[in-house]
């Protein structure tokens, strides 16, 4: 992610000078040798003034709704703290600790400005991380190496996202064009919005469909030109939507939804990899015993068996196996036995 | 000043019109579906689904002529495409790589909805404007089935109809 915009930046300094107890009312001359100081680049008096207009400016465009005045008998620019006490675009007066614990969330986010979800969210963490702590984040980039979340690809439909979130909030039901991959077919949608829901890196858009007269949950990557439909909106009565996912890993359930249930899946885990599933748990459901005496482990969770899952048992190879469910474990085993064929097959 | 009429222009007045989910139509074309219509004061959109096939050498290839229309029931008018989104106009083709391709395109027409706020339409000779109650989407009147024909697009099915907000 790059530091913040130079703008940005003058704005944390411009901010620090007008709040200076101790130096009041800073002169242009004063603000152009802080900023020059600081950045170590030259600016122009006319860049600093057109800095003042923006601040000035409501949110809405950018700016910070900043009261700035200029005193003529200082020539000096001043904050208006008579309508606006203790103003001051920086964190709004946070400790070290604070501002710390800011920055580090801010490091967080910053997987989320690779994946441009939209521009007023770039520029909020633009302005959080200028006025968090301008010096970190000024040249040295001392913040920014500190943290590497995992980085997130694009997703084809992420395009959507302000808006389908905008519609959740506002409560207006939406009509999409949904491509199912495994039916491989298309389907006009309209959805009263509950939730947008993560899961494995892809993004769902959750709420009760027209189509369906159920709740469903579409994946963004295969929604397409959503309109906002002027229509009453049907609220959720299924309870808290945010709990519906917990008793799963992923979304994609084996069983058909008028028959999945959670059920007991019981894995062995090789000693190479039983500190690793100990250490960070496959789903909040698990608890494990101790097999054997030699570091292996029996690892118990109770969920609705998903492809998701399947899947993750697949990946850890040999370290894992699926004891029970049998039906489960007789899904795996074909599975694995297709991949053998296709393996021993000579492709060359 | 021109990028200010352009903005003006695009602007969908508010519950000025209504989209159309999954209309009814009588024509079956299983690689091609007819997904929904948005009629505005500003334009006729018909957004279309189109999944690749097996029985072309690497899915095939989809096109639109130019020159197709859609003309409303009761009326003789023809009125042509004006721009098409994501599916080029022929010659030019858009070619699969594979059968298990697909592509949403658009298909954008004159507004046919000219009484937007009365949702009605001012096409007809009749002293009052009158809704409409289905179109004709034609590719190639007197083609074959490869063609993209759609006929009897019921556009008055207040079951499947929704303003836009």
């Amino acid at each position: 992610m790059p530091p913040p915009s130079e703008a940005a930046l003058r704005y944390a300094i411009i901010d620090r000078c007008l709040t200076n107890p101790y130096k009041p009312f800073p002169t242009m001359d004063v603000l152009k040798w802080e900023i020059e100081r600081e950045l170590k680049t030259s600016v122009s008096t006319a860049t600093i003034q057109k800095d003042i207009a923006q601040m000035k400016k409501g949110e809405d465009e950018g700016g910070y709704s900043s009261p700035i005045k200029f005193k003529r008998s200082n020539q000096g620019y001043y904050y208006d703290l008579d309508k606006f006490p203790d103003y001051t675009i920086r964190s709004f007066g946070l400790n070290d600790k604070e501002i710390e614990a800011i920055e580090l969330a801010a490091g967080v986010l910053k997987q989320f400005q690779g994946i441009k979800v939209n521009d007023t969210f770039n520029h909020a963490i633009d302005k959080l991380f200028s006025s968090v702590n301008i010096k970190k984040t000024a040249k040295d980039e001392i913040l920014i190496n500190a943290i590497q979340p995992e980085e997130t690809t694009y997703m084809r439909g992420m395009e959507y996202f302000e808006t389908l979130v905008s519609s959740i909030k506002k409560k207006i039901p939406v009509s999409f064009i949904h491509y199912s991959y495994d039916k491989k077919l298309f389907k006009a949608i309209i959805i009263h919005p509950y939730l947008m829901k993560e899961s494995n890196k892809r993004w769902y858009l959750v709420g009760y469909s027209e189509e369906h007269k159920e709740v469903r949950y579409f994946g963004l990557d295969r929604i397409y030109d959503p309109v906002l439909i002027d229509k009453e909106f049907k609220e959720n009565k299924g309870g808290d939507l945010r709990t519906l996912f917990d008793n799963k890993i992923g979304l994609n359930t084996i069983h058909d939804k008028e028959v999945e249930k959670p059920e007991e899946v019981t894995l062995w885990v090789s000693r190479t990899m039983a500190n690793y599933i100990k250490s960070m748990p496959l789903h909040k459901s698990q608890s494990h015993k101790e097999y054997g005496g030699y570091g292996e482990i029996l690892v118990t969770l109770h969920l609705v068996p998903t492809y998701e899952l399947l899947a993750m048992i697949l990946s850890y190879g040999k370290h894992m196996e699926l004891l029970t469910p049998k039906w489960l474990r007789k899904e795996i085993e074909k599975e694995l036995e297709r991949s053998v064929v296709k393996y021993k097959k000579n492709k060359a | 000043m021109a990028k200010e009429k352009i903005k003006t222009k695009n602007i969908i007045q508010k519950n000025a019109g209504y989209i159309i989910s999954n209309p009814e139509h009588s024509t079956a074309n299983y690689n091609l579906q007819l997904l929904r219509i948005t009629l505005t004061n500003l334009e006729t959109k018909v957004d279309f689904g189109y999944q690749a096939t097996s029985y072309y050498t690497n899915g095939g290839w989809i096109k639109i002529s130019p020159k197709t229309f859609i003309r409303p029931k009761g009326t003789n008018k023809k009125l042509i495409l004006t721009n098409a989104t994501n599916i080029p106009y022929g010659p030019e083709k858009l070619h699969f790589n594979s059968s298990i391709e697909w592509r949403y395109f658009s298909l954008h027409f004159p507004p046919i909805l000219e009484d937007a706020n009365n949702k009605k339409s001012l096409m007809f000779d009749t002293a009052e404007p009158r809704t409409i109650e289905s179109i004709d989407l034609i590719e190639n009147e007197k083609g074959d089935d490869t063609d993209f024909n759609f006929y009897g697009i019921r556009l008055n099915d207040e079951r499947k109809k929704s303003n836009i907000y």
